[in-house]
């Protein structure tokens, strides 16, 4: 016995439609200002924890054990609650005032930082994979060390990462979920709003499901689309 | 991708029904229930001082603990034998889920009764009246709502009869030009905010922002400013179509007032030397003598 009268239309009827459109609209370019950080900032932390020079890479380590190795949810609360207080007083003044939406640029850096200490693990173990060969390879044939890593190696590397790079992208957008707890009004926070004032939470919830599965999906497509098109004959030839 | 169609699908029907489970209805009596079971399931909050809370010793207290227990020694009364209390924490988010998937008989928190939460739910009679406020820091050039103009104002994002009353002052010009909505998924997230001027001022029940206020590391840096928005009338959540459990709620309910209990309950909690001293509104006073019906 389901005693639950369905009413979907609480999805697009005003005023829930036009906060769910704000809500998905929130989700893509959080997510996607964060997944820009996250490869910037994770290719550059990778690239450190390959470096001969100890102290480097000791960063590098200290980096990806502290962001990898701490609950996301600590460190967006830190980000939103505790990393502005590390200003003085008017500077904290400042930052309210002059940033419109402190909130989503906490998430965004928060999300940022967190998923680079992941990508640059995936780009880390992606150099370790590349065979010996390759460097021999590569030195044999009289390229300087620059144009060892630029010619052969990075390109490598970066096809190799690619397949474990889209998984990270695709749990970029879903970790974007947990800004609801700093008061970003993102996907998932907008179902529970609207559920709150509707108490239509199958539907809002059910919307909030799709909508981050057509976004992965919309990922796992573009992804692929490079993946294909960086595709080195007899290299990486292993698609069905 | 046929396949994959399909997969979704099933994926997605599975969802739909475990979810159907969760809202499955009761179909019997609550109170056979409780008769048969021996027990009684109620929900109450755990971070609103001094609706319900946990203390310095790790005892969960407060005004509704008080109030339930009363519902309790009655259905004792009432079927003469020892009947046990399950006490589930619930909050402004999961307490109308909570009622409808009838994981809890009961629940006392404080919930104002608006017309579209009785759409799902029931409630028993109003047994508490406040109304909507701001909390702001002593010294604030904040003294009323029209000065919010242009202001961040936080508020509970689960608490839509607050949001509505902001809205509709909004609409109306009372705030011009309207001041920015910053929502917390709880309110002592909002009072942090507050405290870190992340926000200008917090808006909710006085009653609500008493106890935030009570519970301030220096309760005097905080004063509570503005007219009353909205009156906010608290009910005791109930499940829809359970009339018999509604009448034995309200019953026990204008009992507890009738005999005085009432007045006591308050007293501990928000009398002068209660941890939220809140004095009694003349409008909440007439409430309680119109609820006070005869026999």
């Amino acid at each position: 016995m389901l005693n639950y009268d369905f009413d979907w239309s609480v999805l697009w009827r005003a005023p829930y439609g036009a906060m769910f459109a704000r809500g998905v609209l929130t989700t893509v370019h959080l997510s996607l200002l964060a997944w820009l950080l996250a490869l910037v900032l994770g290719a550059c932390v990778g690239a450190i924890r390959m470096q001969p020079w100890p102290p480097l890479r000791r960063l590098g380590g200290a980096y990806v054990s502290l962001f990898r190795n701490t609950p996301f949810l600590v460190q967006l609360f830190f980000w939103y609650f505790a990393a502005p207080l590390l200003l003085s007083e008017s500077g904290q003044l400042w930052l309210y005032d002059n940033v419109p939406d402190y909130a989503y640029w906490a998430g965004v850096l928060g999300l940022g930082i967190y998923t680079a200490s992941r990508v640059a693990e995936q780009f880390r173990s992606a150099f370790f994979s590349i065979p010996r060969d390759q460097y021999r390879a590569a030195f044999a044939s009289g390229l300087t060390s620059i144009q060892a890593y630029r010619l052969v190696l990075i390109p490598y590397a970066f096809r190799l990462a690619l397949p474990t790079i889209t998984t990270e992208f695709l749990t970029c957008f879903k970790n974007s979920a947990l800004a609801m707890t700093i008061g970003v009004m993102e996907t998932t926070h907008t179902a529970s709003h609207v559920e709150a004032f509707t108490s239509h939470g199958l539907e809002t919830t059910t919307a909030a499901s799709l909508v981050y599965l057509s976004l992965a999906w919309t990922v796992i497509a573009a992804m692929g689309a490079v993946e294909r098109r960086l595709r080195i004959r007899g290299l990486l030839a292993r698609r069905r | 991708m046929k396949r994959r169609i399909l997969v979704i699908a099933g994926g997605l029907m599975v969802l739909v029904l475990l979810m159907g489970v969760a809202y499955r209805a009761n179909a019997e009596g609550i109170l056979e229930k409780i008769e048969k079971t021996g027990t009684v399931t109620m929900g109450l909050r755990e971070g609103a001082v001094p609706f319900g809370f946990i203390d310095e010793k790790g005892q969960w207290v407060g005004f509704g603990v008080d109030l339930g227990e009363e519902i309790h020694k009655a259905l004792e009364a009432k079927f003469n034998k020892p009947i046990q209390l399950v006490k589930k924490p619930m909050d402004p988010k999961t307490r109308i889920p909570l009622i409808t998937s009838g994981a809890i008989d009961i629940g006392i928190g404080s919930t104002t009764i608006t017309l579209a939460r009785e759409d799902v739910v029931d409630f028993s009679l109003p047994y508490f009246l406040t109304g909507t406020r701001l909390l702001v820091p002593k010294g604030s050039p904040i003294k009323d709502f029209p000065d919010l103009a242009g202001k961040r104002v936080g508020m509970g994002s689960g608490s839509t009869a607050n949001i509505n009353g902001i809205d509709q002052a909004m609409a109306a010009g009372l705030i011009a030009p309207p001041c920015e909505k910053v929502l917390f998924d709880e309110h002592n997230k909002g009072f942090l905010a507050l405290q870190q001027n992340k926000i200008h001022a917090y808006f909710t029940d006085a009653s609500m922002l008493a106890g935030m206020k009570a519970k301030a590391e220096k309760p005097g840096d905080w004063e509570i400013v503005g007219r009353y928005l909205t009156y906010e009338p608290y009910g005791i959540l109930l499940p829809e179509n359970q009339g018999e459990w509604r009448d034995f709620v309200n019953a026990a309910l204008v009992r507890t007032i009738k005999s005085g209990r009432y007045q006591q309950i308050y007293d501990k909690w928000f009398g002068p030397k209660g941890q939220v001293p809140l004095a009694m509104s003349g409008e909440f006073t007439m409430l309680l003598k119109a609820l006070s019906y005869p026999e």
